[in-house]
This record gives C-alpha cells, sequence and structure tokens, in this order.
C-alpha cells in the first residue's frame, strides 16, 4: 500500500481541484451520428449529464446503446470523417467539443484517460512495457527518459504488480490478461488523470480479476480524487463501485440516479429488465437465464415513440406514438424517462397478469425438464459477480 | 539462439546443395566433353591438351572428388580462365560483384525511403485525395517495365539535360564519389521505381490493418502525435510483408536485373553471368550461379534473424523452440 498521491498533478492541481467548485465534467445535449451508407447512426442521441470530482459514474446500457461512443465522443477521440458532433462538453469548465486535435491530445492521456475493454489487444505488443507507460510521462511531463522509468516502476507498485522490476522490460505478451488491465491502468494514471474512462474494463477478464480490477480502479479513485465513468452491459460491476448510474437505450439517457437510489427504486422497466437478466446466486443451477426479448433497436431507423417500446412487457399504445420525457422522480437526482414507470397502476397490474402467465408456463415446463438456454434470445449479460 | 542454429545448418545444407548441382552441371552439357575441350582449345585439339582441359575441370575424377576440387577452387578464388578469350574469371565477377551490389542497395534504398512514408501517411489518410493521388501513381509505376523506363529517364537527364552520363560508367565509390553517384543514379532509379510501388502498396495495406488495431486507440488516447503514432507504434508491427518482399528482393536484384545493367552497359552478375550462358562459357556461368545463391542465401538468413527483432514473439516462440 503505498498512500501517497503519486504524481497525481502535484501539490498545484490538487490546490485547484480544491479550490475549483463547478462540475469537472458537464455535457449538454451531446448528439454523435455517423454517417454510413445505411443511412445516420444515431448513436448518441441527445445525452446530458454533470459528474463531480471524484464521483464515479456508471454508464449502463446492452451492446448497441451507445455506451462507448458516449465515452469516446466526450473524450473526442472519434475520428472526424463521416462523424456529425454537436452539442457541449465542459471540461473543468472549458468547453472540449471543438477543440483543434493539437489541444486535445495536449488533455487526452493528462487530464482525461481510458482504459479499454480488451487488454489482449489495447496494449502495443513489440513495445515494452516500461516504456509504454513512460511515453505519456516524457510526452505530458516532459521526464527523461530515466525519471520515466522510474515512475512508470512505481505506478507498477501501485496497481499492485508483481514484481514490477521484471515487468519494465517484458512485452504484453508475457503477463496473463489481469496484469495487462493493471498495466492499463497504469498507464491511464500515469499523468494523474482528473478523468477516467473506463471502458468495459472487466469484460474480457475472469470472474476473481474481474472483482481485483473493479477494486484497484475504486481505489486509485480515491487515492487520486479522480473522478471515473465506469461503462459496462453489468449492473453488477456498477452496483458496488459507482456513486450514480446511468442507464442509455438507442443512444439516449432512460434513467439516471444515484446507485442506491437506482436499486431501491427503479423505474425504467429495461433497468428492471436489465437487473432481472444478471443470474442470481443461490438460483438452483440450470435455472433459465431471463433475457430481454428482441434486439436493441436499428439506429438507423429508430422505432417511433419510447425507443425500448417494441421489447416492453409493459408498452401500451402510448408508449409507441409518443416518446417519453425525462421526469423527475420522487428522488430529486432521480430522472427516468417512461409512461408507465415500475410502481405505476398499470404497470403492477401487467405485473401480476405476467406472472400468472409464467406461472402457467413454468407448470408446463416443469413436466418434460429440459433446462436449456433459449437459442435466439439475445442474451444480455451473465456475470455471475452480482 | 538453437533457432539460429538451426537456421544456419539449414541455410549450409542448401549451399551444398546448390553448389553441388552447379559443379556436377559440366558433366550434363550438351554435345559432352568435346564441346568443352572444343571451346577451351579451338577446333582440333591433340588428345594431350584435351586430357589436360579434363584433368583441369576434374571431369576425369569421380563426382564428389570433382565437387570438393571445385569447392577448394571456389574458395581460394582459382576460378580459371574463360574458355574463349582466356581471361581471369575472377577478375570478371571481382568487377561485377560491386556494380550489382551497389545497383541492389540504391535502388532498395531509394525504393525504401519513398515507400516508407508515403506508404504511412497514404494508409493514415486512407481514401483521402493524397492516399488517392498516391495509389493511383503507385500502381502506374508497377505497370511501367524496366525497358519502358530507362530510355524515358536517358532521354530526359542525359540526353537533353546532361546531368547523367550515357552509358554510365562505374567508378569506385571513393575514387570519384561525384561520378560514382551519377553512373549509378538514372540505373538505380529505373529499378528502385517498381520497386518502390511493390514495396508501398504492401506496406500501406499492412499499416491500415495495424491502424485498426485497439492498441493504436490506447496510443492515441495517450496523446502521442501522429507522427509518432506512425513511426514508434503503427510502423513496426506492419513490417512483416515489407521485410519479406524487401528480401526476396535482395536476390532478385543480383542477378536479375540484365535488362537495366546491359541498357546502361554495366557489367554486374546478371549481365556476366547472362553473357557466359550465350558464349558457351560454362565455367563463368557455375561462378556466377553460386555466387548469386549465397548472396541470397545470406540475405534470407538475415532477413529472418529481424523478424526476431520486429516482433519479439517471434524471439520467445524460437528461443522455446
Amino acid at each position: 500500500m503505498t498512500g501517497r498521491p503519486l504524481l497525481a498533478g502535484g501539490p498545484t492541481q490538487a490546490a485547484t481541484r480544491q479550490l475549483d467548485g463547478g462540475p469537472l465534467l458537464e455535457v449538454t445535449d451531446l448528439v454523435t451520428h455517423f454517417r454510413t451508407p445505411r443511412g445516420l447512426v444515431r448513436s448518441v442521441d441527445g445525452v446530458s449529464f454533470t459528474l463531480d470530482r471524484g464521483k464515479a459514474l456508471g454508464i449502463v446500457g446492452e451492446s448497441g446503446s451507445g455506451k462507448t461512443v458516449l465515452s469516446r465522443s466526450i473524450m473526442g477521440l472519434l475520428p472526424k470523417l463521416n462523424t456529425e458532433r454537436s452539442g457541449s462538453v465542459l471540461f473543468e469548465g472549458r468547453e472540449i467539443v471543438d477543440l483543434p486535435l493539437k489541444e486535445r491530445r495536449r488533455i487526452w492521456g493528462a487530464e482525461m484517460s481510458m482504459i479499454f475493454q480488451d487488454p489482449m489487444t489495447s496494449l502495443n505488443p513489440v513495445m515494452r512495457i516500461g516504456k509504454q507507460i513512460g511515453e505519456s510521462l516524457r510526452l505530458h511531463l516532459g521526464l527523461s527518459r530515466r525519471a520515466a522509468r522510474e515512475t512508470a516502476l512505481r505506478l507498477l507498485q501501485d496497481v499492485r504488480i508483481p514484481e514490477p522490476h521484471k515487468r519494465l522490460d517484458q512485452y504484453a505478451f508475457e503477463l496473463s490478461g489481469g496484469m495487462r488491465q493493471r498495466v492499463m491502468i497504469a498507464l491511464a494514471m500515469a499523468c494523474g488523470p482528473t478523468l477516467l474512462f473506463a471502458d468495459e474494463p472487466t469484460t474480457a477478464l475472469d470472474v476473481t480479476v474481474q472483482a481485483q480490477i473493479l477494486e484497484l480502479i475504486g481505489l486509485q479513485r480515491t487515492e487520486r480524487n479522480m473522478s471515473v465513468i465506469l461503462v459496462t452491459h453489468d449492473l453488477g460491476v456498477v452496483a458496488g463501485h459507482t456513486d450514480e448510474i446511468m442507464v442509455m437505450y438507442a443512444g439516449r439517457l432512460v434513467e439516471k440516479a444515484p446507485t442506491k437510489v437506482l436499486f431501491a427504486n427503479m423505474k425504467m422497466p429495461y433497468t428492471e429488465a436489465l437487473l432481472h437478466s444478471i443470474p442470481k446466486i443461490d438460483d438452483p443451477s440450470h435455472t433459465r437465464l431471463n433475457v430481454i426479448p428482441g434486439r436493441p433497436p436499428d439506429l438507423v431507423n429508430p422505432p417511433a415513440g419510447c425507443s425500448f417500446s417494441p421489447r416492453c412487457s409493459f408498452a401500451q399504445d402510448r408508449c409507441r406514438q409518443e416518446a417519453p420525457p425525462l421526469i423527475t422522480a420522487e428522488h430529486p437526482e432521480h430522472v427516468y424517462a417512461c409512461w408507465y414507470p415500475v410502481g405505476s397502476p398499470h404497470h403492477r397490474a401487467r405485473s401480476a397478469e405476467l406472472a400468472a402467465a409464467a406461472e402457467g408456463l413454468v407448470a408446463r415446463w416443469r413436466e418434460p425438464a429440459r433446462p436449456t438456454c433459449a437459442p435466439t434470445a439475445t442474451r444480455f449479460c451473465v456475470s455471475k459477480t452480482w | 539462439m538453437r533457432y539460429l542454429l538451426r537456421r544456419l545448418a539449414q541455410t549450409i545444407f542448401v549451399v551444398v546443395v546448390v553448389t553441388f548441382l552447379t559443379s556436377v552441371a559440366l558433366r550434363f552439357i550438351p554435345g559432352g566433353n568435346e564441346v568443352i575441350i572444343a571451346l577451351k582449345t579451338g577446333p582440333g585439339a591433340n588428345p594431350e591438351q584435351a586430357e589436360a582441359v579434363i584433368h583441369e575441370l576434374g571431369l576425369d575424377r569421380s563426382v564428389i572428388a570433382q565437387y570438393v576440387m571445385w569447392v577448394g577452387d571456389f574458395v581460394s578464388g582459382d576460378w580459371g580462365q574463360t574458355f574463349q578469350t582466356n581471361q581471369s574469371i575472377a577478375t570478371e565477377f571481382k568487377r561485377a560483384l560491386p556494380v550489382s551490389a551497389y545497383l541492389m542497395v540504391y535502388s532498395q534504398v531509394i525504393a525504401l525511403v519513398l515507400a516508407v512514408p508515403v506508404a504511412l501517411l497514404s494508409a493514415y489518410r486512407q481514401n483521402s485525395r493524397f492516399d488517392r493521388l498516391a495509389s493511383t501513381a503507385t500502381f502506374g509505376m508497377l505497370s511501367l517495365p524496366n525497358f519502358i523506363v530507362a530510355p524515358i529517364l536517358v532521354l530526359l537527364f542525359s540526353v537533353q539535360r546532361h546531368w547523367f552520363p550515357f552509358p554510365s560508367i562505374y567508378h569506385g565509390l571513393w575514387d570519384s564519389p561525384l561520378d560514382h553517384i551519377k553512373a549509378f543514379a538514372l540505373p538505380s532509379i529505373t529499378i528502385a521505381i517498381p520497386l518502390y510501388a511493390g514495396y508501398m502498396r504492401v506496406l500501406r495495406a499492412d499499416v491500415i490493418g495495424t491502424l485498426q488495431s485497439d492498441f493504436i486507440t490506447t496510443a492515441r488516447a495517450k496523446g502521442v502525435s501522429t507522427g509518432a503514432l506512425l513511426l514508434k507504434h503503427a510502423l513496426r508491427p506492419s513490417l512483416f510483408s515489407l521485410v519479406t518482399s524487401a528480401a526476396v528482393q535482395i536476390g532478385a536484384l543480383m542477378g536479375g536485373v540484365v535488362i537495366v545493367e546491359s541498357y546502361f552497359s554495366m557489367n554486374g552478375m546478371g549481365r556476366v553471368t547472362v553473357e557466359g550462358i550465350f558464349k558457351k562459357e560454362y565455367t563463368t556461368v557455375q561462378y556466377g550461379v553460386a555466387l548469386i545463391a549465397l548472396v541470397y542465401l545470406a540475405v534470407n538468413l538475415l532477413v529472418d534473424l529481424t523478424y526476431a527483432w520486429i516482433d519479439p514473439r517471434v524471439r520467445r516462440a524460437r528461443a522455446m523452440g
């Protein structure tokens, strides 16, 4: 355990962090569309939120819900070609949406950095680990080769890699998946960023390593007073590691609340379906996985009304015609977009109906006892950490 | 290390096979020993003369003994005289080898120095105006044969402007560097043009692939500049095909640019060997083939070691195997 804040900005940066009262990140009506031969893909369609310093925000959604594009769009990492991007991203009070590439590069890796999904492919295969970590140190902090190497070593110690000395001169292929993701974290932390994007950081890792990596990110966050945006499809992952959760569907924010509030009182049938699709540890084995029927919508031709309505068990005519706006729930920081949220009279009545129907199905099902998974359904998250 | 030894053993084996075949080839000449005797002594040789010729070439011994004798001569540099003009074969190749080597090195350097930056930029700005222009021009160069390029260059730069001499007269690099460069400029450029085109296409395709990799996104997210992104991150993992094709070309260039050598009247390995074939100078051809094969094998051995430099995974895999 090394409690020191390492290079995390040094005293000056830490001081400004405390003095400056505004939110670290303020995203307003961010739109990111891609021009493709098939038409305009509306990957991010008007998303707004704010993130305070030192806080962790989870962005949750299925594949294709726009969560990865959102995080890359905030950072400005997407290629300009065939991308339409509008809205506003205020980072430390500064507008960064239309920043020229040169300015953005000064922020990348220094103030904002990103950890990617697959540690197997995210590290340069032909560059030594020490050099890869040292590269941003030399680039942003102007460290000498030797100082960069020493700092890289300390970073490797901070991410608790065994035998850090040895790792400096190794290549990515010589490390295990978990170690590589630790290297990625060290790399992302190198210059003491104020905002860390973690894009599915544990999806490619096995379950025991997942927990360690999430714990490490959390630890580094508190040690460095860094904000974290954790992008994942797994509600289980964000539950224990975020202050706030944002659920995305078809490029839009559909529900957002402080983590505890969300789990206590989720409003969107989609959020509820996400939660139910996580298998529970005390379920008997071979329990059928709950899946959300259907597929995420085509982002070129999104459905009319609520974009989740075609897959929603509770959808009414109104849902299919009129897109619900974001409504504030009982808790002032809890917003959702649904006409018939969980707990509303209609929802309750329909739930009872569905439960009765399910009961009947189960009774019929028990007879031949063939507990296999539905092959055609789009399976959702399968994490066992929950 | 073990890999290196195995690779070395392989190379030696191939060298032995190649030299054995070239040395024994004398026995399969159409017309047999009489032809050789006739070439060497002129028509109407007396039996003693004929026997001397046969004995000198080892044709009166067993195949193995002939081979051993031939290798001894080859290594000691005692390569004998040409049949008809009675000139030292060794001297002829001593002149030809540097000509070919210079041509090969210069044309490779020109081709690579042009191909690498153009390919990197083309790949980085795929389908941009630059990329389309470069790719079209490259495709054009690829389809231009040497014997068209050479006269055009000569016309433009030797006839209309007297920048370069034609035909090229050999000057040693250290004797008079300027004349040396002038002599080699046009032939090297002629050879380099299709080489460049091939390299540029191979490398561009590989860099485009590499740029899709996750680790490139990682590097971008670090804030690395475009230049560093391309040179430090994208280039090395994309070098495999380029190195392979460049290596094949080295061998081809050592003996295979006869047209260019002939056009510019340069006596390189290719020209000397091919003329040997036309003039039935069988021993000259033997040594030419053996030399070219040796260079080719040595280069390929070197290239194999380069792979290990490019990709540490190869190094590791070989160390294990």
